[in-house]
């Protein structure tokens, strides 16, 4: 991944819960079940999702891209969840269920 | 090089229904000519190419802004497909560093204005196509005054209506696309467009008669500042710019001959020069229900105060407007 050019500096997922976006070590997570596909810039990324599958659905889009890129970039990135592309104002709101893919990309502006 | 004509608007001529649409039985029909059926005859061959397709594309006009690494190809391919009526419309000069991308150019064309240039290129390609340039910033002043000045005889108490079907927005100003998007957004006109940088770049495609869920270019956030601009400083990948371009063109058309079943409004293409493969996804884009273009609420531009009698007050006429207009004649 070109750094200097992406400012989405992807840290690899480990894990991630629902309630506090915090991996729990206690709990196993299951790649196969609880895993989705995050895509920046081209780049392919594995999240999993802490949880049991009932509560996978209460992560929303905002916890899986603040723990996935850090912090939420300040800048134009366009996010799509399964080829939809999701409005800023409804990161929080939008939940992601195992297997889903996410695709973000930085908007760039160049003829 | 080819006489510059000015464009010498009729009334007439803007007031033409400009549309496709299902051929009224009473009314005769226009046909092809033999020349243009000649012309046009290898995509006529095509399956589900109709000659009412050809005609639907005759009947367009587009305007084009930018003509740079993607301008060029897409104008090229525009040209090609039989757009009636084509605008290109770039105030920048051709430098030597275009050259590479841009192949609508030479050497001996640095120096001089790339609208009026490709221009001249283009309309030696195809006799059929009724190309001009304009050597101007184009924005949504410049287009509402381009409206009324082609609607001359619209009644004062009405906005002139917008001239052109399609605008192809295609420069390197994120500014230009996001003005150009919310005057697409108010006046009801198809917008089409692309963005590339580097080894990644989108195209997008909106028009009012999709579906009304979609959203713009405002809902994709890309009124966010840009991290860091453009090709002067981080160069762009020649293949992206054609592969974008050919998307524009396939949306494009899409847009013009109404396809039921359009293609997706984004197309994001990450290609890169080696080490992995190309990508390119369809994306749809649902509308921001806060977007501050295009949610029901939103506040749009000011159009109900532009007329006729405002663009005559404002000594602003169809006459000074052709001033930087240029017709290409055969």
């Amino acid at each position: 991944m070109n750094t200097r050019f992406n400012p989405l500096h992807a840290h690899h997922a480990d894990a991630i819960s629902p309630a506090a976006a915090e991996p729990e070590p206690q709990q196993q997570p299951q790649p196969h079940q609880h895993s989705l596909a995050l895509v920046i810039n081209g780049e392919q990324n594995v999240v999993t999702l802490a949880a049991a599958a009932q509560d996978v659905a209460s992560c929303s889009l905002q916890q899986v891209l603040e723990h996935s890129l850090g912090e939420l970039p300040t800048h134009a990135i366009a996010v799509a969840l399964n080829d939809r592309i999701i409005a800023r104002s409804c990161w929080a709101s939008t939940t992601v269920q195992p297997h889903d893919r996410i695709d973000c990309f930085q908007l760039v502006a160049g003829g | 090089m080819p006489a510059n004509a000015h464009h010498s608007k009729q009334p007439s001529q803007f007031n033409q229904p400009s549309q496709c649409t299902e051929p009224q039985p009473s009314a005769p029909q226009p046909l092809l000519s033999d020349s243009e059926f000649m012309f046009y005859s290898r995509q006529l061959l095509l399956p589900h190419w109709q000659e009412r397709d050809q005609l639907c594309l005759k009947q367009a006009k587009v305007l084009i802004i930018g003509v740079g690494g993607l301008g060029c190809p897409v104008a090229s391919m525009l040209a090609g497909l039989g757009i009636g009526e084509l605008h290109l419309a770039d105030p920048d000069d051709i430098a030597l560093h275009n050259l590479p991308r841009q192949s609508l150019f030479s050497v001996a064309d640095v120096g001089h204005n790339k609208a009026q240039i490709a221009a001249q290129h283009l309309s030696q390609r195809n006799p059929f196509v009724r190309i001009m340039s304009h050597a101007s910033h184009v924005d949504p002043q410049w287009l509402l005054q381009f409206d009324a000045a082609a609607g001359a005889d619209t009644p004062n108490s009405k906005a002139a209506p917008p001239y052109f079907d399609l605008i192809i927005e295609l420069s390197d100003d994120q500014a230009s696309k996001l003005a150009i998007n919310r005057y697409c957004q108010q006046s009801a006109v198809a917008y089409a467009g692309a963005s590339a940088v580097a080894h990644q770049g989108f195209s997008w495609s909106f028009a009012p008669w999709r579906d009304p869920a979609d959203g713009c270019l405002y809902c994709m956030g890309f009124a966010a500042p840009i991290a860091e601009q453009g090709c002067q400083r981080h160069g762009v990948f020649l293949p992206l710019l054609t592969q974008l371009a050919s998307l524009v063109c396939q949306q494009v058309i899409s847009l013009l001959l109404r396809t039921p079943n359009a293609a997706a409004p984004i197309f994001h293409v990450q290609m890169p020069s080696h080490h992995s493969h190309p990508s390119v996804r369809a994306l749809m884009l649902p509308r921001d229900p806060h977007c501050v273009c295009c949610a029901p609420n939103a506040a749009g531009i000011n159009t109900a105060g532009i007329n006729a009698a405002a663009i005559s007050e404002s000594g602003i006429n169809a006459s000074n407007m052709e001033d930087s207009c240029h017709e290409y004649p055969l």
